[in-house]
């Protein structure tokens, strides 16, 4: 017989260290003909940081994102950045980007001063150029302000970097203080059918909404929430280091027999949205939550297993065997 | 992997030369999905490989009312081939769940034989439709049944200088259906997988054939629950009868896809739906 449940779970998400601490620089410079090189320390595992970094360096530096080169290939010179982790990186590198790139366009504005013999301070800069506020006619394009500055003998490089800070405001009498440095929100939930004679659970439909601040590309956030939910899945039902657990017998060796959900597996149905509450400190109020949208399936998914057939499951992952075994408990108690 | 020598002959009867000459030393490589795995984790060190991709045994055809499959059709082929479908389904179903479609792709239905992993998704269907395969050498042809091909995992009836060439499928009567359970729904071997044909008049069965994977040393007909139905009228306590009947030949074990306990649950579980569709008689 197949049953049907569904099953709702919530969670919330730090970006960083838990007591911060964890810094990360980001660089840029002006190339020979007015392109950009952003270096960063930060690795982009898949999750989209190489993209994201780059919108946030055009945004502040009005340049198109083509303009933008990211290197971060090179662990000799590439800048401190604490690691790719805690889904700190568009929180605390983003931060980083925006002190990098605002430290450059001082630069900048400063050199085209000098060259125009204006004060940086009448100077804007817009579609990739830097011109007089009142005499927009006046001014230099972004390829004439790398060539002068290359050529001339000058570099002008931005930098800046961004520690949310170990134990912010400490307060030593009580141990209060500011733990994290934002914190994202989530729901889920899952609809399940249980196939109560062979214990198979099929995902029908995944439903994810998370409050992120602000999506910095909302495409990428989707992205991720896809992803995590494949990964949910599969540690809700799949993922098994030691299936005889406390034995380690046929324990997997490869991912021949480490069993990770295929996109066969994915519900019919999936409904991910994003809710914007920017945060103060943020990247143009953005928090990290990547990895947050791999936690929610799993409880979830148990939570529908139990609304279909009345049984908790309290460990993963739910394979068919756990489901029967289950199953037989309840009946003979 | 070392020194090996690589052979692609275009011809039948230089293969098998190749193959009287080499012998023991000779492995056989038709789509080699389950063999690179073998040569990759050091499993396997071959000394002497013989491609069998380059001697036109991909073919699918109809000859003396027979469905003959070319030893070296790949999977996807039996997925899609109409003749298949209309002829032997439970095949054509077993080749859509196997595997993924890149590995459908280059694996081959005499590869799948000749590896002899008791969980082999095509042997089931080919043993409840009595396939017949061709065996050649220098020596000449010999035939053999499907049930008498496998001997123990990995192990068949194939001598040192014989290459199984074609499956020949008699016109069979009956409805056949094949049901599968991995632990995912692709790119997953069997738990257990089930193929079943019943030649129905009416609610009577006039006969059967019932076939288990990953349930045995090998892949298993289940000729005990066969004869409970024939020329039975069919309900569902006898179906279940019969589906503890086939499970009771089995002899599963615990290993990394599922224990032995499970298997049988979920293998009684399966006959039963299959012989239920082969009888049109879910609900």
């Amino acid at each position: 017989m197949k049953k049907r449940g569904i099953g709702i779970s919530c969670n919330t998400h730090p970006a960083g260290l838990k007591g911060g601490g964890d810094p990360s620089q980001a660089l840029i410079r002006v190339k020979l003909d007015g392109t950009l090189d952003l270096v960063i320390g930060a690795v982009d595992i898949g999750q989209g940081c190489k993209t994201i970094l780059r919108q946030i360096a055009a945004e502040e530096l009005s340049v198109p994102l083509e303009a933008i080169t990211l290197s971060n290939f090179d662990t000799d010179i590439g800048l401190m950045c604490t690691g790719t982790f805690a889904s700190r990186v568009t929180f605390i590198d983003g931060n980083a980007v925006i002190r990098a790139a605002r430290d450059l366009k001082d630069k900048i504005k400063r050199f085209v001063g000098s060259q125009l013999g204006v004060e940086p301070e009448q100077l804007e800069m817009a579609d990739n150029r830097v011109f007089v506020r009142d005499n927009p006619e006046k001014g230099m394009s972004m390829a004439a302000i790398g060539a002068a500055a290359n050529w001339g003998g000058a570099i002008l490089v931005g930098t800046g970097a961004f520690t949310p800070g170990a134990g912010q405001d400490f307060d030593p009498e009580t141990g209060k203080m500011t733990a994290i440095a934002s914190l994202a929100f989530g729901a889920c939930v899952a609809e399940v059918e249980v196939d109560t004679e062979t214990g198979v659970v099929d995902v029908l439909k995944l439903v994810q909404v998370y409050e992120i601040g602000r999506a910095i590309n909302p495409l990428l956030c989707k992205g991720q929430i896809n992803g995590g939910s494949m990964m949910g899945i599969s540690f809700a039902l799949t993922e098994n280091l030691f299936p005889y657990y406390p034995a380690v017998d046929f324990a997997p060796e490869t991912f021949s027999d480490y069993i990770l959900t295929t996109a066969a597996d994915m519900p019919k149905e999936m409904i991910y949205d994003i809710v914007e509450v920017p945060h103060p400190n943020g990247p143009y109020g953005a928090k990290g939550f990547s990895e947050m949208t791999a936690s929610a399936a799993p409880p979830a998914i148990l939570s529908a297993i139990h609304d279909a057939i009345g049984v908790w499951i309290t460990d993963y992952p739910a394979t068919p065997e756990v489901i029967l075994r289950a199953l037989e408990a309840k009946s003979t108690s | 992997m070392g020194e090996c020598i690589y052979f692609a002959p275009t011809e039948i009867g230089e293969a098998v030369r190749l193959l009287a000459e080499y012998r023991e030393k000779v492995t056989v490589v038709a789509g080699g999905t389950d063999l690179l795995p073998k040569i990759n984790y050091y499993q396997l060190k071959p000394e002497v490989l013989l491609h069998i991709g380059r001697l036109g045994l991909d073919y699918i055809k109809e000859a003396d009312g027979k469905l003959v499959i070319g030893a070296a059709t790949p999977t996807s082929k039996l997925a899609s081939n109409p003749l298949v479908a209309e002829r032997a389904s439970a095949l054509a179903e077993a080749a859509r769940q196997s595997g993924s479609a890149a590995i459908r792709t280059t694996a081959t239905i005499g590869g799948n034989l000749a590896n002899a992993s008791p969980a082999a998704d095509l042997a089931t269907p080919l043993l409840i439709l009595d396939a017949e395969l061709l065996l050649t050498s220098t020596r000449g042809n010999r035939k053999v049944a499907i049930n008498d091909f496998f001997v123990g995992p990995g192990k068949t009836v194939l001598e040192p200088d014989e290459l199984l060439i074609e499956v020949s499928l008699p016109h069979q009567k009956g409805k056949s259906v094949f049901l599968k359970l991995g632990r995912r729904k692709a790119m997953t071997l069997s738990v257990v997988n089930v193929a079943v044909r019943l030649e129905m008049e009416g609610a009577q069965c006039k006969d059967a054939r019932i076939a288990l994977g990953a349930m045995a040393p090998v892949p298993l007909r289940c000729t005990r629950a066969e004869s409970l139905i024939k020329g039975q009228v069919l309900d569902k306590s006898l179906i279940d009868r019969c589906a503890a009947e086939a499970v009771a030949e089995s002899s599963p074990i615990d290993d990394q896809r599922a224990t032995s306990w499970y298997r049988k649950k979920a293998g009684t579980v399966l006959v039963a739906r299959a012989l239920a569709r082969a009888a049109d008689m879910e609900g």
